[in-house]
């Protein structure tokens, strides 16, 4: 019992529950027909969703304590990386047949929760076609589909009971759209849907049995790993975006894009329409595209960005080298359109400061003292030394290597922090540029 | 207070758009006309099935499992005595499905406890008559219980409609009609059948709401036909079952099974299961799916007769391929005990035929 529940992987986040959002109908989905009574509606619902169960079910995969989804008949499937992480090569299960296949990893988006296999036998194996996330409208139903608590396999409800590759169903409704829910989820389709420990990298599907999302998140209480109501799905619009760069990745983990060198405000001014831009770095690829301060965002490739969170969740869903295009209305309230590509960022990489530490000295004199510097690290670029004792990071006392990693941290990739140590009996302040490990 | 019954529709469908809430409903008897239209107007019809029990647990079942527990060892003193609070049953009445006019009264093993004294059932016009507890069926989670006299006259009492296997189709909506807490009134939750088979397929799953209260009470179809009983909730693991969307339900072809027997008073037994007798090697890295590896044999079981050793990789079952351990064990469970398989193992890279016969074990019980 122990080991499965250990392989139940999922992502859970603390968080406020959320109010459900009125219903709105849009032209695709179909009105309710006035004459047709309540349970009359209710058949013609089911009817749709027992058809769409029985043609996706073929297409769900189980991959250890997550599940997938093939999208092409190939033998590309989609999972979250919290289910795959950086193993080279995992087993999947067919739903229905319950055939085993191994699967590599073409490429991982950890910061989406995205991850990209390809099963190397040749198919053909049965698949989900990717629906459009940006028509969904919330009140409309939608089914997820995954194997909750490894019912379908390992079944932990039922200790010794048998597998029989039925994957769950269940049916609910968008809550809400566009929810950035740090971290991982910067774009997510709010579900009213049960989700569960174990359904996490599985399908949900509109009733047109489209893939809509990759379920993945749920907001949890008391670290109680359940279902609360509210579920976040990955839109399949952020997904499509990210597909070629994870088929290319060879097995690497690649990131979003973002633009560098602007600074917005928190939020759209009361009464005013556009999120202010504050500041534009002089050379900065947003300054080269005609970004200025003072400008107001009106919207990033069509999506409304009414806050910073949103603004950097939208952002959040292009891969680097992605043109977005950005409404903007200028200082004089002239409307223009302006073109970037995306860069790679290298914040998220860890920083690394190319030092080694004497580990003993820290807990006999409870000191940090420099055993070595890298070549051509920051530490040596900035003129560290060996024999170095380090006393503060940034303008605070550290004295264990879990303080200063700590304080690094808080850092950014560019920051320049002012490392004081004492050499030779004396107090020096240096300043220290921080850079990636990865150059 | 009754609320008004004419309430309902506009609940119900708030309940569609995912509320989980259960919707209160006038117990009145109503006298629905012609074909149902509305959910209102399904459970109109069933609410003279669904009834209360009463009773007192003089000895009740452990609850969460120890190991269970541990896991919230590391939480804070304050939220560990709130999920204690939220994993202890509530004391209040629970619910069953009225058959017949004799007065039997299906509901969960669960809800009787382990020892019950003081049943009542309280019928769906608020009078309450004594019942006693006739049999039970552990494994299924199911429990018979009898009014000491038949309903009396007058008393409605509309005959159980067993659903047809249709209604099991997973995506097929299921209202689960429950009777507590509140003795008088009715709650409903709406879901779907999640899977149509569940354990060794005498469940079906539902993402219908699920809670102490609801249990015992039947899941219909949208016709009004019982698919099964709502049960399996507040078991080992309490914070997983309670209105998580991962309900279950007692097959309604099961349920008709095993009721003759019920009603003679006998227990039902857990079934047994086919059991070969290996256990898979566990040594990471070493399952490619290139057939069972095994890592222990036990003795004295059908392997060990049939010779299969530690060691073997078993890549063949009864004519089949076989990948790895789950699927083996999916395979087995296609077979009976008693029934003889035809195997090849792999032995120092040779391939060698055995023929092993399936012994049989006991499927342990819900609780």
């Amino acid at each position: 019992m122990n080991g499965v529940s250990r392989r139940i992987a999922a992502a859970f986040a603390l968080g406020a529950l959320l109010a459900l959002a009125p219903a709105a109908l849009a032209d695709r989905v179909p009105e309710i027909d006035p004459g047709l009574d309540e349970l009359a509606e209710l058949r013609e619902a089911e009817l749709a969703i027992t058809g769409l169960v029985r043609r996706t079910t073929p297409a769900i995969v189980f991959i250890g304590g997550g599940s997938g989804v093939c999208i092409s008949s190939d033998g590309t499937v989609l999972t979250n990386d919290h289910v795959v992480g950086d193993r080279r090569t995992v087993a999947v299960r067919f739903a229905t047949t319950g055939l085993r296949r191994e699967a590599k990893l073409l490429g991982r988006f950890p910061g989406g929760d995205l991850s990209l296999l390809q099963i190397e036998e040749p198919g053909p194996y049965p698949f989900i076609e990717l629906g459009d996330s940006d028509t969904l409208v919330p009140g409309e139903r939608v089914v997820a589909l995954g194997n909750p608590f490894l019912l379908a396999v390992d079944n932990t409800f039922f200790p010794g009971a048998p597998p029989n590759f039925h994957p769950s169903a269940s049916l609910g409704v968008v809550s809400a759209l566009h929810r950035n829910s740090p971290p991982r989820y910067p774009d997510a389709v709010q579900v009213d849907v049960a989700v569960n420990p174990g359904n996490s990298g599985g399908p949900l599907v509109n009733m047109e049995g489209r893939l809509v999302g990759i379920n993945g998140k749920i907001e949890t209480r008391f670290h109680l790993s359940v279902n609360s109501g509210v579920g976040y799905a990955i839109p399949s619009k952020q997904i499509e975006r990210f597909l070629e760069p994870l088929r290319k990745a060879d097995g690497k983990a690649i990131t979003h894009g973002r633009i560098p060198g602007i600074e917005v405000a928190d939020r759209v001014a009361e009464g005013e329409t556009g999120l202010p831009v504050q500041r534009v770095a002089r050379n900065s690829s947003a300054a080269l595209a005609g970004l200025m301060s003072g400008d107001r965002i009106l919207a990033i490739d069509g999506y409304t960005v009414p806050t910073r969170s949103r603004y950097e969740g939208i952002l959040q869903t292009y891969p680097p080298g992605a043109d977005v295009a950005i409404s903007v209305a200028g200082v004089d309230g002239e409307r223009r359109e302006v073109i970037t590509t995306l860069v790679d960022p290298e914040e998220d990489r860890p920083i690394r400061l190319g030092i080694s530490l004497d580990t003993e000295e820290e807990t006999t004199k409870g000191h940090l003292r420099i055993t070595r510097v890298a070549p051509d690290s920051p530490a040596a670029r900035a003129g560290l030394q060996v024999d170095d004792v380090l006393l503060r990071f940034d303008n605070e006392a550290v004295s264990s290597f879990f303080e200063l990693a700590a304080r690094l941290k808080r850092k950014k990739v560019g920051d320049v922090v002012v490392v004081r140590v004492r050499r030779d009996d004396r107090e020096v302040d240096i300043p220290v540029l921080l850079q990636s490990g990865e150059r | 207070m009754r609320q008004p019954t004419r309430a309902i529709p506009a609940l119900s469908l708030a309940l569609l758009l995912g509320a989980l809430a259960p919707v209160a409903l006038s117990a009145e008897p109503k006298t629905a006309s012609g074909a149902p239209k509305t959910l209102d107007d399904l459970l109109t019809r069933v609410a003279p099935s669904v009834v209360a029990i009463d009773l007192e647990r003089e000895e009740d079942f452990e609850g969460p499992s120890v190991a269970n527990r541990r896991r919230f060892r590391g939480l804070p003193e304050e939220d560990r005595r709130d999920l204690e609070d939220y994993f202890k049953r509530p004391a209040g009445p629970v619910t069953g499905l009225l058959l017949d006019r004799e007065g039997h009264v299906l509901t969960t093993n669960y809800n009787v406890g382990k020892k019950a004294k003081d049943i009542s059932i309280v019928l769906a016009d608020g009078k309450r008559v004594d019942a006693d507890l006739v049999a039970r069926d552990p494994t299924d989670d199911l429990a018979l219980l009898k009014t000491k006299e038949p309903i009396p006259e007058g008393i409605e009492v509309t005959p159980v409609r067993w659903a047809p296997p249709e209604s099991f189709e997973t995506g097929r909506f299921v209202l689960a009609v429950g009777r507590g807490p509140d003795i008088v009134e009715l709650t409903a939750t709406l879901g779907i059948i999640s899977s149509s088979m569940r354990s060794t397929r005498r469940l079906f799953q539902t993402d219908a709401a699920l809670n102490y209260g609801n249990v015992g009470g039947p899941l219909i179809d949208l016709s009004g036909n019982v698919v099964g009983i709502a049960g399996f909730v507040g078991h080992r693991f309490p914070q997983w079952g309670l209105n998580s969307g991962i309900g279950f339900g007692i097959r309604a072809d099961r349920i008709a099974e095993v009721l003759p027997q019920l009603k003679r008073g006998e227990d039902v037994p857990s079934p047994t299961i086919p059991f070969l007798g290996v256990g898979p090697e566990r040594r990471p890295g070493r399952d490619r799916g290139e057939g069972a590896r095994v890592g222990t044999v036990v003795p004295d079981s059908g392997a060990s007769a049939g010779g299969i050793e530690p060691g073997d990789v078993i890549i063949e079952w009864d004519g089949t391929a076989v990948q790895d351990f789950t699927q083996l064990r999916f395979l087995i469970f296609q077979k009976n005990p008693g029934d003889s398989v035809d195997l090849v193992v792999r032995r120092d890279d040779k391939p060698v035929k055995l023929t092993v016969k399936l012994g049989e074990h006991q499927l342990p019980d819900s609780e």
